[in-house]
Formats: C-alpha cells, sequence, structure tokens
C-alpha cells in the first residue's frame, strides 16, 4: 500500500516537473517568438522610414518638375508650335445629322 | 511532506494571483496600460494650397540636408575636403563654415540630390549626417507668389493666403495614444494622419494665372512700365481666376527678394481709374432713366468750366455734337461730366459709396486688403464742390484697389448683379472635414435693362472706338480704356496735383458680352513707351481673353468668317 502511495507521488512529481518544463519550453519559445518579431519590425519600420523619406523626396522633386514653365521649355523643344486659332463647328440647330 | 510543500506551494501562488488579480488587480492593469502606449503628441503638417484643379501652389515636404556635429569631428580639414567634393563647393568655404560654427550643429546644404545623400552617407565620417525637416515649398517658383505669400523662418505665415489662413493651416497640436512592444519599439502604423488635414483648394486656375503672368512680364517689359497687374473674374460669382502682378518674387528665397514685391497691389494699393470708370457714371445716368446711349451732348470748347476750374478732354480735343455712346467710344470727357451733371451729386454719391461700394473691401481672403474711405469726394458732397464730381465722372480724384472696380465691373456685367465678396477660395479642409465655400450674396446695383445697354456701348468700344486692339473675331467683347494721370502722392513724392507724364495705363472687358463668362482689368504702372492704353493694356486684355475663350471652348456669338472687319453697333 505504501508503495503503491510512494508511485503515485513520483508520478505526480515526475509529471508536475514535466509540465513545468513544458511551460517553461513554451515560455522561452514564446519570448523568442517575440524578440524575432520585434526584431522584423524594427527592420520594417527602419526600411518604412527610409521609403517614406525617399517618397517625400521623389514628391518634392515632381512638384518642383510638375509646372507649366518646365513643360513650356520642353515642348519649345520639342519645337511644339502654339496654335492661333480654334474654328468650332457650326451645326444649324434644325439639323440632326447631314451629308457631306 | 513533498505533497504537503507543493499544497503549500500552491496555495501561496493562489494567495499572490489573487492578491495580483483582484486586490491591486486595477493598479496593474493601468501600470501594465502605462508600459504599452505611450502619449505622443504630434504637430500637424501645414496644410497644403492647391490652385482649382489640384496644382499645388504650397506644400510642406519633408527635405534632406546636410548638418555637422561641430564637436564630434576629429578632423575638420578633412572632413571638409571630403564634403566639399561632394556638394560641389570650395574646401575653404566649407571649411571656414565648420570651423566658425557656434553651437553643436551647423547646417553645410539644404536641397540635397540622391547621388549626393548616397555619397555623404558613404562616407561614415563621425559627425557629419543627412538630417530631415518639414520645408514649406513652392514649386511654382513665382507663379502665383502675391497671392500665397510665404512662410517665415519661425512659421508664421505673411502676406497673402499664408497670412490671412495662418491659423488654419497650421492646425491644432494632437495628442495620442501609440502603442510599443516590450522592448519599447513603436508601432508607428498606428497614427491618424487624415484626421488632421487642413489645405486649401482656390478658385484660381494654375493655366489662366500662369498665362496671365507671362503676358503681364512681357507686356511690363515691352512697355517700359514700372510695374502692373491683371485679374481676371466670373462676374456670375465674383470668384476669381487670375491674380497676376510683376515685379513678382519667389516665395521660397523671400529673403533674397525686393521686399516691396512682397504686398498684392491688386488688393493692398489704391489707384485712380481714369476712364475705365466712365461705364459706372454712364450706367448711373442709364440706370436713373437721365440719358440713353443716343441721348446728345455739345462739346464746342474741349473742356467744361466749372467755378475758376477747366476741365479737359484728353489732348484738350473738341468733339462737337456727340451722342452718350461716343463719350465711351472715344472716351470724351465732357460727355460723362454732362451724364453726372444730369444725375446730380447726391445720387452718384449714392451710387459710388452705397450701391458699388467703392468705400469698402471687397471682403476677399487675403491679407491686408486696405479701402479708401475717398473722403475728398464726401467733403465735397457736404460742401457741393462741384468740381471733383466732375473729375470723379471719369475716374480722376477717385482712389480704389484694382480688385474693387473689378467687382464693380461683375455687377455691371452679371445684369447689374453685383458680388458682395469677392472669393478666391473654393473650399477649405479644416481638421479632414470639407467645407464648400457658396456663400456669394449679390446686390442689384443697376437694373437688367440698364446692364445690357450699357454692355452694347462697351462692345461698341471695342467694334469702333479705342478699344479695337481687344477684338476678337467671332466674340462680341465688351470694354473701355483707361488713362489716368498720377497723382504725385502716388509716385511717393510730397507735393499736391498731378503728374503730366505718369500714368495708370489700364482696359476693363468682359467677354462673351452678352453673357459674360468673365471679367478682366489689365493695368500697367507708368509706361514710358506708349502714351495711352489704347497700344499698351488693350492688346495685353486680347491675349488673354483669347486664351480663356479658348481654353473654356467658349463658341463664338457669330461666325469670324463672316465679319472680318469690325462691326456696326450704333
Amino acid at each position: 500500500m505504501a508503495k503503491r502511495k510512494k508511485d503515485n507521488s513520483k508520478i505526480f512529481i515526475t509529471l508536475s516537473f514535466a509540465v513545468l518544463g513544458f511551460l517553461v519550453f513554451c515560455y522561452v519559445f514564446q519570448v523568442s517568438q517575440m524578440a524575432q518579431a520585434s526584431y522584423e519590425i524594427g527592420q520594417k519600420q527602419t526600411r518604412l522610414e527610409t521609403s517614406r523619406k525617399e517618397v517625400a523626396g521623389l514628391e518634392a522633386s515632381l512638384l518642383q518638375n510638375n509646372t507649366l514653365e518646365k513643360y513650356e521649355q520642353k515642348l519649345n523643344e520639342m519645337g511644339y508650335q502654339k496654335i492661333d486659332r480654334i474654328d468650332y463647328v457650326v451645326v444649324s440647330s434644325a439639323v440632326v445629322a447631314s451629308r457631306r | 511532506m513533498v505533497f504537503f510543500l507543493l499544497i503549500l506551494f500552491g496555495s501561496g501562488i493562489l494567495a499572490r494571483l489573487i492578491d495580483l488579480q483582484i486586490v491591486k488587480g486595477s493598479f496593474y492593469k493601468a501600470l501594465a496600460q502605462g508600459q504599452q502606449s505611450v502619449l505622443s503628441q504630434t504637430a500637424p503638417k501645414r496644410g497644403d494650397i492647391y490652385f482649382k484643379n489640384g496644382e499645388t501652389l504650397a506644400a510642406t515636404k519633408e527635405e534632406p540636408f546636410l548638418r555637422v556635429c561641430v564637436q564630434d569631428i576629429e578632423n575638420i580639414e578633412e572632413t571638409a575636403a571630403a564634403i566639399s567634393q561632394i556638394i560641389g563647393e570650395e574646401k575653404e568655404e566649407v571649411f571656414n563654415t565648420i570651423s566658425g560654427a557656434e553651437g553643436f550643429y551647423k547646417t553645410i546644404k539644404e536641397n540635397l540630390s540622391k547621388e549626393e545623400i548616397e555619397a555623404i552617407e558613404s562616407l561614415e565620417i563621425k559627425g557629419v549626417e543627412i538630417a530631415w525637416q518639414n520645408k514649406r515649398l513652392y514649386p511654382n517658383l513665382n507663379t502665383g507668389s502675391q497671392i500665397a505669400g510665404f512662410l517665415n523662418k519661425d512659421g508664421e505665415g505673411q502676406y497673402g493666403l499664408e497670412e490671412y489662413f495662418n491659423s488654419s493651416l497650421t492646425g491644432q497640436e494632437k495628442f495620442e495614444n501609440k502603442k510599443v512592444n516590450p522592448w519599447g519599439f513603436l508601432f508607428s502604423g498606428s497614427g491618424d494622419s487624415s484626421s488632421q488635414e487642413n489645405g486649401l483648394y482656390l478658385t484660381v486656375d494654375y493655366n489662366i494665372q500662369f498665362e496671365a503672368e507671362k503676358i503681364l512680364k512681357e507686356g511690363v517689359e515691352k512697355y517700359g512700365a514700372k510695374a502692373g497687374e491683371i485679374i481676371a473674374a466670373e462676374p456670375t460669382t465674383g470668384k476669381i481666376i487670375a491674380m497676376a502682378q510683376y515685379p513678382n518674387f519667389d516665395p521660397n528665397k523671400y529673403g533674397e527678394e525686393e521686399m516691396e514685391n512682397f504686398s498684392n497691389k491688386s488688393v493692398q494699393t489704391t489707384f485712380e481709374p481714369g476712364s475705365i470708370f466712365k461705364p459706372i457714371t454712364i450706367a448711373v445716368a442709364l440706370n436713373e432713366g437721365r440719358i440713353t446711349p443716343e441721348t446728345v451732348f455739345h462739346d464746342s470748347l474741349g473742356y467744361r468750366q466749372i467755378g475758376g476750374y477747366k476741365v479737359y478732354n484728353f489732348s484738350q480735343k473738341i468733339w462737337g455734337e456727340r451722342k452718350m455712346y461716343e463719350s465711351l467710344q472715344y472716351s470724351i470727357n465732357v460727355g460723362v461730366m454732362d451724364a453726372e451733371d444730369l444725375v446730380g451729386n447726391n445720387i452718384f454719391y449714392d451710387y459710388f459709396a452705397n450701391k458699388f461700394k467703392f468705400n469698402e473691401k471687397t471682403g476677399v481672403e487675403l491679407a491686408g486688403e486696405i479701402s479708401s474711405q475717398n473722403r475728398e469726394l464726401k467733403k465735397s458732397l457736404d460742401n457741393n464742390i462741384q468740381v471733383s464730381f466732375a473729375t470723379a465722372s471719369f475716374g480722376q480724384g477717385v482712389e480704389m484697389t484694382p480688385l474693387q472696380i473689378v467687382r464693380a465691373f461683375c455687377g455691371l456685367a452679371n445684369g447689374g448683379q453685383m458680388p458682395e465678396k469677392m472669393t478666391i477660395i473654393e473650399k477649405k479642409v479644416a481638421g479632414g472635414k470639407e467645407e464648400q465655400n457658396d456663400g456669394q450674396k449679390f446686390r442689384q446695383v443697376i437694373s437688367k435693362k440698364t446692364s445690357e445697354e450699357l454692355a452694347k456701348m462697351m462692345v461698341n468700344v471695342v467694334e469702333n472706338g479705342y478699344g479695337h486692339l481687344a477684338r476678337i473675331p467671332g466674340y462680341y467683347i465688351a470694354g473701355k480704356t483707361g488713362t489716368a494721370q498720377m497723382s504725385y502722392a502716388s509716385l511717393g513724392q510730397d507735393k499736391a496735383g498731378y503728374s503730366t507724364t505718369d500714368t495708370w495705363q489700364s482696359f476693363m472687358g468682359f467677354a462673351p458680352a452678352y453673357s459674360p463668362r468673365f471679367v478682366i482689368l489689365v493695368k500697367l504702372d507708368n509706361p514710358a513707351n506708349t502714351l495711352t492704353s489704347e497700344y499698351s493694356a488693350v492688346p495685353m486684355f486680347h491675349d488673354l481673353a483669347r486664351y480663356i475663350l479658348n481654353y473654356w471652348q467658349i463658341a463664338p456669338d457669330y461666325d469670324p468668317d463672316l465679319a472680318t472687319t469690325s462691326q456696326k453697333i450704333y
């Protein structure tokens, strides 16, 4: 009877240590995962910040290049001519379609 | 024994858990929340300003700049040599900037290119770094500079919209809770920046503004003028579609510019309009039923004798027997003096001050708008001094801002309905919410019939009078020339009277005359190469009006091929 009681205690202690070990493992695993995730977040935030600054720089550059003065210079270089007059087609109000 | 110890240990843990979770639960919860989040104070980005169709007039952007931490630099000479090669400046200059620096940091160069940034970062010199700063950017340089104003070094808006809307563009600082992980990394994605957005959308059309500034610059240079302004507005809404001024300035480099160019002369200076005022006098006389376009007047002397004064026509020309429509066609002073005389000073002044509101600001959303009180005219009314009203009838001796006379002409063109307020704001964005500007009110200053008769008389000026260079085949254009003598006071001289050589030359017109879409004022200050506005402001008006007619694709009033010469109106 006493031996059986001793065996039960051993099992109980073993199981307790096993559970404790499992919990410690889970904790270490979780901490490791968190550390990894945090590192990745940090890396991504740095990349995000770099990209944001690059975008800001590109936006500023785009704004400065997207002006009529620059377009006009470019058009002149390409030899475009300014139109002097626009002719509108006059359609009589009574006519819906006509043959030409 | 072991079992007992385990029970004891378990009970201890349970007791501790009860203490942590229940007894002191709320305390630890608050403590944890404090560790997991930080209260972040964010100053909102200054609101951007856009033209009508979304092109940027002013924006706040982060820009890189090169700075050195003076105390961290080990060898200034070597550092200066390395930096100077990259940024293309003299080594001595960079050396002097670093060695003469006071304080911790010294900025070496702003507006760095991508290549410069990469090259500097690859140097890896201690104390040399790329930093970022918010900078107000005006990408169109001088275009619309007097509308925008600028942001000074202290972040305060100066002149124009930047000053008028300084507080709403600045916005309010915001506090928000941001989450951090156990290692202290901030989750930057949690902020909601859209709710902080501020901005302005203007009624000004970028294309028309650009064209107006180009025409004005060429005109000022060609006619040898000291300065000039062009205003274009929609008479049916009171919205400003262009407000050009030359000389102007680059708001990005306001520190290097002439201070006198900062003010917006369209709203911050007054002038004597001269003959472009004549249609107002004629409109008053028509509206009061004292004249018709066919009413005859007699000019046998080339001047009118008023008390001890002789008030002359331009170049003292004698016109003989003429009709009222010719007083505009040939800009005859005697004709409009007669019209004013028929109306009487009391009624004329009532229109001037109370209906057209020439003594009151237009209410446009630009900093520093002024208005003349025209006290001399009021004094003349009280003391019955007729000569002041005789000269006022053709726009001398009365002062107004260019925008005030544009508002009056909006009324003349828009069936007699004058906008109470001129506006340059289409919509405002405050804290992410849009506020549309649609609160325009109108005042009936003259009848619709008078407006139509006047438009016809002004079309006659363009078809057969001094405004002939404003003619655009296919369209009826209404207009009036103006050449006013400049007072010595306006020339900055401390004496009474008028210069015999210095003039304001202007042209005021609207198109299409019988269904107006826009009103344009062209004004040149003291052109040296032309005697009258007929050959200066009028062709400039023509160029801008033609551009807008084409740009807005406004259909012609008649087939231009059928009327290649001027048309008979009367």
